[in-house]
């Protein structure tokens, strides 16, 4: 056997000393997380769980900042000016 | 009953606890089977949780005419080789299956970026070659050669996961050693 036989016959054996990997303990998290509610399988990817909690962080941020600037003091000639600024308000008057 | 027909009669009744030694039992074979088709950690992570949904979701309609590790295993090698075919597909690479014959796809030129964290450090750079190669080969023949060689399987049991005969493993597994010695010779 030459060089080059040696080194792919070593190569392919390689896979006989490869161990199992165990899951990490981020996985065994998730599947203990597999729900069942009515028969149903439920399990949301980690992913999608914190892009739902960025958008309500989100859209709870921009209601606040909304309803800080709609209570605080206009100062004079800042808005009264922004034909949308004045529709918006006007119409969040009526309500 | 066989403790395998009460485990079964228990997952279909929805006991949790049966669910949770199902996981202890079965979560490192899915994830390692899937590991050695999708040679990507994040994805073999994603398809094991897919696997477990699924065996959840399908246990009241397993007729129970395998072995439970049986049918496990072959939800793991579906869902692995469709991940991996959704994969190649959006990277523009050929499907193995696509293609005619038993050759190797490509050659292993490229620099391999994954390594198996069942390598040891002596062997990471060979495991890292081996394993570009594994991937290079035609479906059939890596599912073949992962189950027998990393899950430790025998042929039978190779045979009844993949739904063909004994002889045609011994095929395969010939047909991807032959074709894993070539790609090494390139």
């Amino acid at each position: 056997m030459n060089q080059k036989e040696n080194w792919i016959q070593g190569t392919l054996n390689t896979i006989d000393t490869i161990k199992r990997a165990d899951i990490s303990p981020e996985l065994a998290d998730r599947l203990s997380k597999i729900s069942f509610a009515g028969g149903k399988v439920i399990s949301i990817r980690p992913v999608i769980k914190w892009a739902i909690a960025a958008s309500i962080v989100l859209l709870a941020g921009i209601n606040i900042i909304t309803i800080l600037r709609y209570n605080s003091p206009m100062k004079s000639g800042q808005s009264e000016n922004n034909p949308v600024y004045t529709e918006y308000f006007s119409y969040l008057n009526t309500l | 009953m066989t403790n395998e027909a009460l485990l079964l009669t228990r997952l279909r009744e929805g006991d949790h606890a049966v669910y949770k030694d199902l996981i202890r039992q079965f979560g490192n074979q899915v994830f390692n089977t899937s590991l050695g088709i999708l040679q990507d950690t994040m994805d073999a992570e994603d398809i094991t949780q897919e696997v477990f949904i699924e065996v959840f979701r399908s246990v009241r309609n397993f007729r129970g005419d395998a072995k439970l590790s049986t049918w496990i295993y072959r939800i793991a090698v579906t869902k692995s080789l469709e991940h991996l075919r959704k994969r190649n597909s959006k990277k523009g690479i050929a499907n193995p299956l696509t293609i005619s014959g038993d050759d190797p796809i490509g050659n292993i030129s490229e620099v391999p970026d994954f390594l198996h964290p069942g390598v040891q450090m002596e062997n990471k750079e060979r495991a890292a070659i081996l394993f570009a190669a594994i991937g290079k080969l035609p479906e059939k023949q890596k599912t073949a050669f992962i189950l027998h060689k990393t899950e430790d399987l025998s042929y039978t049991e190779v045979a009844e996961i993949m739904n063909v005969s004994v002889s045609s493993v011994e095929s395969l597994l010939f047909r991807a050693k032959q074709n894993l010695q070539k790609l090494f010779e390139k």
